[in-house]
């Protein structure tokens, strides 16, 4: 699995919720998570859907504020995730 | 498929499922469990006459979260409940927190309770999708749209939660494509 650097720019409207930025091919997206899925800068996001010369489409947790859940990003911004065990 | 209250239990069991509190025994009916109401609500404030907002979501610079910031207030519910004014909307928040783990093809709709439905409490707007990989506490869209005033309480249960088990796995939990590469 892989994660994506995101920018940490604000509050969500719960204690529990941070506004962050992703740094697509088309300008950054911004979007609301959880605190606790915040990795030093990363979210998790899976596997990526496809890739193009250095772009990648990722899929987000959550739909970013102007409605998108996929978008393209450079490879620069994305990194390896160890696979969580289930119990 | 609907999962029945074993398999979500099961699913917890496993670590497959997250729920942060986790709900006691009576939270439980055969297809869903209940979730609660968090202690803050945003509360949207009165417009101002003749100084009319209005909001349009098809510009692409629009930030939903800051105008939601700017257009509302957060409220704590005091100890007596809030009284939720018929006609209002206003945004909420589960207590309990929830992981829907992407590579254990789960996903989940967040429904009303047919109690509060009957007295005219509806709790989202057209957004019931919990999507597979999500993880965070559940936005709920609070409607009154009964005919009189309703006492909103810490804790109450507000919602029901209803698992799935997705047909296949989600193209973004599927790793046979992007097997063994590493972004370089």
């Amino acid at each position: 699995m892989m994660k994506v650097k995101v920018a940490e720019v604000g509050k969500g409207l719960h204690h529990s919720e941070v506004v962050v930025t992703v740094k697509t091919i088309g300008g950054d997206q911004s979007l609301v998570i959880d605190r606790r899925s915040l990795d030093n800068g990363f979210i998790r996001i899976g596997y990526p859907i496809r890739e193009n010369k250095k772009n990648y489409l990722i899929e987000l947790p959550r739909e970013t504020s102007s409605g998108s859940w996929r978008v393209w990003v450079n490879r620069a911004q994305l990194e390896d995730e160890p696979e969580r065990q289930l119990a | 498929m609907i999962l029945t209250d074993r398999e979500i239990q099961t699913a917890i069991k496993k670590g497959a499922i997250i729920i942060d509190p986790s709900p006691s025994e009576d939270a439980y009916s055969s297809t869903s469990v209940d979730l609660t109401l968090d202690p803050y609500l945003t509360i949207f404030n009165e417009p101002i006459e003749g100084a009319d907002t209005i909001i349009d979501p098809s510009i692409k610079k629009l930030h939903i979260e800051k105008t939601l910031e700017r257009l509302t207030t957060q409220e704590k519910i005091p100890a007596d409940g809030f009284i939720f004014k018929k006609g209002q909307l206003i945004l909420a928040f589960t207590k309990e927190y929830i992981d829907l783990r992407l590579d254990t093809k789960y996903a989940a709709r967040v429904e009303g309770k047919s109690s509060l439905s009957r007295i005219g409490l509806a709790i989202h707007i057209t957004a019931p999708t919990i999507h597979a990989g999500y993880d965070g506490h559940i936005r709920l869209e609070l409607v009154n749209n009964g005919p009189l005033p309703i006492r909103l309480r810490v804790g109450m249960p507000i919602c029901q939660l209803i698992f799935e088990q997705t047909l296949g796995t989600p193209d973004k939990g599927y790793h046979g494509q992007f097997a063994g590469q590493k972004p370089t």
